[in-house]
């Protein structure tokens, strides 16, 4: 029944621990912006979760 | 993130529309911007620096694209804004996940978007599967804390 457990909790964390890296993987891909000064700045019209600022 | 301002503000011929594929029957869609003539698209003006914006990027999926777009405020005041577009796919037949949509209504809410379309997002299609939702959508919120630091 132990064994059984640790089989389930093992496959549950490699499926989380595989998901986190493929989500990862596709955030990754992100739009480019190239503008080297760092302290410029914009107006950024968020329309999504970013809209929130807490 | 240091937001040094942030207002109410839409720009025209442009929709948003939860139509960006995600994990299908869990997150099944995100929010995407696209050109659309006749449309407005609500949303809130951030001035943030570029350091802080390229943050945004970094969290954000390659179906983004950066651009520049003219949006008004509240009073009429017009800006140059950066915002992320995309082409707005087919909307899945789950709408979005509450979590997401969650997110999306807490700012609106708090920017003081107008009622109409804060009434259209309450009455967007939703998923929530118990403890699933839950763990799926803790992962994709620690993803993207982690991308944007």
């Amino acid at each position: 029944m132990i064994k059984r457990l640790v089989k389930i909790a093992l496959i549950f964390a490699a499926l989380l621990f595989g998901l986190h890296f493929t989500t990862y993987a596709y955030i990754n891909k992100a739009p480019t912006f190239p503008d080297p000064d760092d302290k410029v700045k914009h107006w950024y019209l968020a329309y999504d979760s970013y809209m929130s600022t807490r | 993130m240091a937001i040094y301002q942030s207002l109410a503000a839409q720009a025209d011929d442009y929709a948003v529309s939860f139509t960006l594929p995600g994990i299908p029957h869990i997150e099944p869609s995100f929010a995407i911007m696209a050109p659309q003539d006749g449309q407005t698209a609500f949303g809130v003006l951030h001035y943030i620096t570029n350091k802080d914006m390229l943050k945004i990027l970094n969290s954000e999926s390659g179906a983004y694209r950066v651009v520049d777009i003219n949006a008004t405020d509240t009073t009429g005041k017009r800006y140059i804004a950066k915002t992320l577009v995309g082409e707005a796919g087919e909307p899945p037949i789950n709408g979005t996940s509450a979590r997401y949509l969650d997110i999306v209504l807490e700012g609106a809410t708090e920017h003081g978007l107008p009622d109409a379309y804060i009434n259209t997002l309450k009455q967007t299609r939703t998923i929530y599967i118990p403890l699933v939702s839950d763990m799926i959508g803790s992962i994709i919120y620690l993803t993207v804390m982690f991308a944007s630091h």
